[in-house]
């Protein structure tokens, strides 16, 4: 007992001393940068936004097949974007990738009638569309990140003549299973209610979801390790990023929550080909996993606590693609962004894969043989 | 001291006298205040105090016991019987007062009409067995689990939640949560529903962090075995293990079916609170120039369905414009 009262002592001692100095580095922090690979807005509709991320490699270099980037509606795109050393765009652009992606954007309570319809059929296929024509190209290549993947398979279902390569990364696809707490608590909110007392589900609403998930990792452990490292500027850096990255949670379009929700979580109908999108003007149609026959790369963490594997997984089961691979990393869903382990394997994963699925083999062969010259040198 | 009281009294009274003039009548003319204070108008009233204490004694000697029978009744078919006859002591005991106390300083017919509201007030039967009953129910039912409640016990605590809410479920929830009259109506309505859905929010909310707690005190019983079968630990050790321990067990809540039930509770009636709370606001808005929640949504929903006309004419268009350039190029 007496240990633990004097290693308690001197927790709280150097504690103290971290936080002096820690007290010190947050005055010299005046800005903290999220978000910087340079890009332009070349498309806009509403509050969404279409980048274009300026290539890091000469044109000759450039993968002739950009990739369209499609995040979750649920928190912001720049977590692949962090901060310079730790961007996987950064990192895909450096390995050739020609990089678009969707900004969101956050709605207000003047989005609370639109559905999933409006985000795949409208946004995003605009999107798309605008990227086909800009580069004068029928297909392109789609990356679906967590909900933005679930999106992106729907939108391949359904529009699979505009879609190249697909690659997905901890999506979710099968929503019956009790592996991860959103999907046991899903099944039991009362989705109809929530939707039409809020219109617009608050961020915050599902800031508290995501939090219970690990509630004392997530609410005292996670600023007790901030307090340890607190006199690292660097480290104290990166964790105010990923601060505010996890509170920067916009609010949810409530026909969209609505449907997302009570058709995937409750009733797990895109998995069993029920789900339907479209609306009252232009048609319906049931999006069917089954038709897609493009290459799938399918991304998870094997630690995800958010989307289990097994919520991934069985994507690649039910696709009719020939072309199909599933790659797993071992990390959590956030750390599939920021992990090193991730920072480094990831990207050449991913631009690999579209590489060899995006140029004829010959060029290809002249692409690997100019990479191996370089390596020469650089030995 | 009586004496200066009664001289200021007079005093007034000439004073008043002095300007009203012509105006005081006859009857009020030159009293004298110290003779109408020996006089029999003022024996009598003070005989009349004194008799209606009587009364109030012989009231609390029938009330006590009978009140504490009530109190302590276990079963509500009891609760009728007791209470008539708690009714009836009161009604025998009121008309008593009337007749000696205050009955001879008002009109009969006012007098009468005092006895009769009283009578229909408290001789509704249907008001003491649905209205109070169950109130005295919980009441009695609480005494009982309060000491465990103290003790802590989440569980305990609960039961009293259901206790009461039952009661005003059944009571006053009922008047809430019914139909009124008049021009207020609607107003009125939507008070009640505010007020009726922060009880069942205030509840579920109850239920919801009672279980949280009965978390607590488990991940806590577990920690304290873990911690003996640790030797010596040192701080580190024992912050880490009363984490993990504390996030398993709510975890291991949080996978509960029980857990998701209350979540669902807590959210239903969160929401139909805010609905309420929304409603009234608005109620209370809709005069000031400024627009409302309502007016907005069906704004929203105008341009949202403009926006689906406008992608269906512009699908037309489309077609047209591609129909009639075939034909050009034809």
């Amino acid at each position: 007992m007496q240990r633990l009262f004097v290693s308690a002592h001197d927790f709280y001692l150097e504690l103290y001393r971290k936080m002096l100095y820690g007290v010190s580095n947050l005055l010299q922090i005046e800005d903290l940068q999220v978000d910087t690979t340079p890009k332009e807005v070349v498309y806009q509709e509403d509050i969404v936004k279409l980048y274009h991320y300026k290539p890091r490699v000469p044109n000759s270099k450039l993968c002739p097949i950009p990739i369209l980037i499609v995040y979750a509606l649920v928190n912001r795109y720049y977590m692949l974007d962090i901060q310079p050393d730790r961007s996987i765009i950064r990192k895909l652009l450096d390995l050739g990738m020609d990089i678009y992606l969707i900004d969101w954007g956050y709605p207000d309570k003047s989005y609370m009638y639109f559905t999933m319809d409006d985000y795949i059929n409208g946004y995003l296929n605009n999107c798309v569309n605008f990227i086909r024509k800009e580069k004068g190209i029928d297909k392109i290549n789609l990356l679906g990140i967590c909900q933005g993947g679930t999106f992106s398979a729907i939108y391949t279902a359904l529009h699979q003549e505009k879609v190249k390569n697909l690659i997905v990364m901890v999506a979710p696809f099968d929503f019956d299973t009790k592996d991860g707490l959103l999907n046991v608590w899903a099944k039991h909110l009362p989705i109809d209610l929530l939707a039409d007392g809020f219109r617009v589900i608050p961020g915050d609403y599902l800031n508290i979801g995501f939090l219970l998930l690990k509630p004392f990792s997530l609410m005292i452990d996670k600023y007790v390790g901030f307090l340890e490292n607190v006199d690292k500027k660097e480290t104290l850096e990166s964790f105010l990023r990923m601060e505010k990255w996890i509170f920067d949670s916009p609010d949810q379009a409530g026909e969209t929550w609505r449907q997302f929700l009570k058709d995937l979580y409750q009733e797990n109908k895109l998995i069993k080909g029920e789900l339907v999108i479209g609306n009252p003007v232009e048609g319906y149609k049931k999006v069917d996993l089954r038709k897609i026959e493009v290459p799938i790369l399918n991304i998870y963490g094997e630690y995800d606590h958010l989307v289990p594997p097994v919520c991934s997984i069985p994507f690649n089961d039910i696709v009719s693609s020939k072309d199909k691979t599933l790659i797993s990393f071992k990390t959590g869903h956030i750390g599939m962004y920021v992990s090193s382990r991730t920072q480094k394997d990831l990207p050449p994963t991913i631009a690999n894969w579209v590489w060899e699925r995006s140029v004829d083999k010959p060029k290809l062969a002249a692409k690997a043989a100019e990479g191996k010259g370089k390596a020469k040198k650089g030995q | 001291m009586f004496k200066n009281i009664v001289e200021f009294q007079n005093n007034l009274l000439k004073f008043w006298e002095a300007v009203m003039g012509a105006h005081v009548p006859p009857a009020a003319k030159g009293i004298d205040v110290g003779e109408y204070l020996k006089g029999k108008q003022f024996r009598d009233f003070f005989q009349m105090l004194e008799k209606a204490q009587d009364t109030y004694k012989k009231l609390y000697r029938l009330w006590l016991p009978l009140g504490k029978k009530l109190y302590t009744a276990r079963d509500l078919k009891e609760f009728p019987e007791l209470y008539n006859q708690f009714l009836e002591i009161s009604m025998s005991v009121y008309r008593e007062l009337l007749d000696s106390l205050f009955g001879p300083l008002m009109p009969g017919y006012f007098k009468e009409y005092l006895g009769k509201i009283y009578e229909i007030s408290f001789l509704v039967p249907a008001n003491s067995t649905s209205l109070f009953a169950p109130w005295f129910q919980a009441m009695v039912t609480s005494m009982e689990i309060m000491p465990d409640v103290v003790r802590g016990d989440s569980k305990a605590l609960e039961e009293i939640n259901e206790v009461w809410w039952n009661a005003y479920s059944n009571t006053v929830g009922k008047l809430m949560r019914g139909s009124l009259l008049g021009m207020f109506r609607e107003r009125m309505e939507r008070v009640l529903k505010v007020f009726d859905g922060f009880i069942q929010y205030a509840l579920s909310y109850t239920d919801f962090f009672a279980e949280l707690e009965r978390a607590a005190a488990t991940s806590m019983e577990r920690f304290s075995m873990k911690i003996v079968e640790l030797e010596d630990p040192d701080f580190y050790t024992f912050y880490k293990t009363w984490l993990e321990t504390s996030e398993e067990t709510f975890i291991e809540l949080f996978r509960s079916d029980k857990f998701g039930k209350l979540l669902n509770s807590l959210n239903t009636y969160s929401m139909k609170f805010k609905m309420a709370l929304d409603n009234f606001l608005e109620d209370m808005l809709k005069e000031l120039p400024i627009p409302v929640r309502s007016e907005m949504d069906r704004l929203y929903k105008t341009i949202y369905d403009m926006r689906l006309e406008i992608k269906r004419l512009a699908k037309a268009f489309k077609t047209l414009e591609n129909k009639i350039s075939s034909k050009e190029g034809a």
